[in-house]
């Protein structure tokens, strides 16, 4: 029964785990301003309707040295029917040359997650932009923790359905032999 | 041969038409030698490109003649900045110009720019305040000053308050969209160098008598002015790095303006000539006298001139330096050379 009944709660299982989308660090390198701007996402596979979080690595693009004191303003930018929306996350501070930010992404399809960071220690201002794909909840949400609770809520409504199967029949079998002596 | 009254009439006609002529093409020379150098280092235009197409920045001071005495007075010039097509003349749209500022290798600003025709115009209000500002309205998305015709951005503080070159480094971040970001190995860079004309006031000593006059160089700030009163020679010195690979590699235009009042006994031959280092550059010396007031002398020595110059000053040991050092004096008759044969793209200092 359990196995009859969990196609039925996952029903897009392998179209999610073949999904795959930017995953990896995206970099973005500003050689005149000696600059180089990592970007990654939690999680790696973007769903809408649950919170991304969207991060960004400074860094001195000879030494590899995080950049210190940094302002910046995160932008999240999609089109749809033609018309472009954004999102925007200002006066940002990051002393320490690291910061994210978590956005939910209310839609599916492709966006863009623009940057505007300035240096101010070595007076430098850059712009970065890093394609991000999102999918539609079911299709991607199942990452191992989220399948393993949907699978133990599974597990336990199949059984407390067995038990209750199990009760009326039991009930059912019982009041058919108290007839059956009655008679 | 005996010269009729009728033929007497006519030679004078015909001599003042001559004269005319000349006077005509004289006049027509200098203001085609202010158009394309007479303010020296006022614009440039930089070859570049976008993909497949030609993308060529024009950087244009408005006025052309800037200097620090007419900014001394007020004067709040406009700098332009347009990226176009150069085989249709077109501007490209939703243009971002990421713009640094830099004086003698000092970083005075940067920031970013934006104008959706591609022409961008920042006036600038130097002024001796603490810090540069920029006041103007900014973009919704990305926050990038832009400025409209009735309220353009304008940059305040202490910015062209010296005169000498000003480098201006302007990196293109959008193009034909205002979120268009174009990565670091697409987005073109461009190097340019505009000059503020320091005015240097002195006097010099004619017969007994102060004359006031003014020096202009659009080039780099003058220094050790002198006049030797004997020799009725003028002398004054200017920073210059006589590297021949870097003036090979470079955009380069010297232009040196020297204003005499007259009449006097230095401006009474109607003619100068002069030095630099030592060696004879009378060809690049021209008199504007169009101005009855005063005698306007430009020294002009295009690129390739300063490379012959400097092949010969590397020879003679003087490069080492660091100085071009000139000399103007008087001399008889009209000492105009011709129209330097330099590039006419009238640009401007180093461009390493």
């Amino acid at each position: 029964m359990i196995l009859a009944i969990a196609p039925l709660l996952y029903p897009k299982i392998h179209v999610a785990n073949a999904q795959n989308s930017i995953n990896k660090t995206q970099i973005w390198l500003d050689k005149l301003n000696n600059i180089k701007v990592e970007f990654t996402h939690s999680p790696e596979n973007p769903i809408t309707d649950t919170p991304t979080e969207l991060k960004f690595d400074v860094l001195n693009l000879k030494t590899g040295d995080r950049l210190k004191n940094l302002s910046a303003r995160v932008i999240i930018l999609t089109s749809s029917n033609g018309e472009e929306s954004f999102y925007k996350y200002t006066n940002i501070t990051a002393p320490a040359g690291i910061f994210s930010e978590r956005y939910i992404f209310p839609t599916d399809g492709v966006y863009k997650v623009l940057s505007k960071i300035e240096s101010k220690d070595t007076s430098a201002l850059t712009l970065a932009s890093f394609p991000v794909f999102v999918s539609f909840q079911p299709v991607s949400a199942m990452n191992s923790n989220m399948m393993s609770q949907l699978f133990l809520i599974a597990l336990l409504t199949g059984i407390a359905a067995a038990i209750v199967i199990a009760f009326f029949l039991f009930i059912f079998r019982r009041r058919r032999k108290e007839k059956k002596q009655n008679l | 041969m005996m010269i009729l009254p009728a033929e007497k009439l006519g030679f004078a006609v015909a001599l003042v038409i001559a004269s005319l002529s000349a006077f005509s093409l004289f006049v027509e020379l200098i203001v085609s030698m202010n158009s394309a150098f007479g303010d020296g280092l006022t614009q440039e235009e930089l070859t570049g490109s976008l993909g497949n197409r030609k993308a060529d920045l024009l950087i244009k001071m408005i006025p052309a003649v800037v200097t620090t005495e007419t900014l001394d007075n007020g004067q709040k010039p406009i700098i332009e900045f347009r990226l176009f097509d150069s085989n249709t003349n077109q501007s490209f749209s939703h243009v971002t110009y990421y713009i640094i500022l830099e004086k003698d290798g000092k970083k005075l600003f940067y920031d970013m720019f934006h104008d959706h025709d591609g022409d961008l115009k920042i006036q600038m209000n130097p002024n001796s305040s603490g810090n540069i500002t920029i006041t103007g309205d900014k973009t919704p998305i990305l926050d990038l000053w832009i400025g409209t015709s009735t309220k353009p951005v304008a940059i305040s503080g202490p910015i062209f308050l010296s005169g000498g070159l000003y480098h201006f480094i302007v990196r293109i971040e959008t193009v034909d969209s205002d979120t268009a970001i174009l990565p670091d190995n697409q987005a073109p860079i461009y190097d340019s160098w505009l000059s503020i004309g320091n005015t240097e006031n002195q006097q010099i000593d004619v017969d007994g008598k102060e004359v006031p006059i003014k020096i202009i160089s659009y080039y780099d700030k003058l220094k050790d002015f002198g006049f030797d009163t004997k020799n009725m020679q003028l002398q004054f010195d200017m920073p210059f790095n006589w590297n021949l690979s870097r003036l090979e590699n470079a955009n380069i235009f010297v232009h040196e303006e020297i204003n005499v009042p007259k009449p006097n006994a230095f401006t009474v031959k109607g003619g100068y000539t002069g030095t630099v280092n030592g060696v004879n550059i009378s060809k690049n010396v021209m008199l504007d006298n169009s101005n009855s007031k005063a005698d306007v002398i430009h020294v002009m020595l295009p690129k390739n001139d300063l490379l012959t110059l400097a092949d010969q000053i590397i020879k003679d040991g003087q490069a080492l330096s660091g100085i071009m050092s000139f000399t103007v004096k008087p001399q008889e008759g009209s000492s105009m050379g011709s129209m330097p044969s330099s590039n006419s793209s009238m640009s401007t200092g180093p461009m390493s």
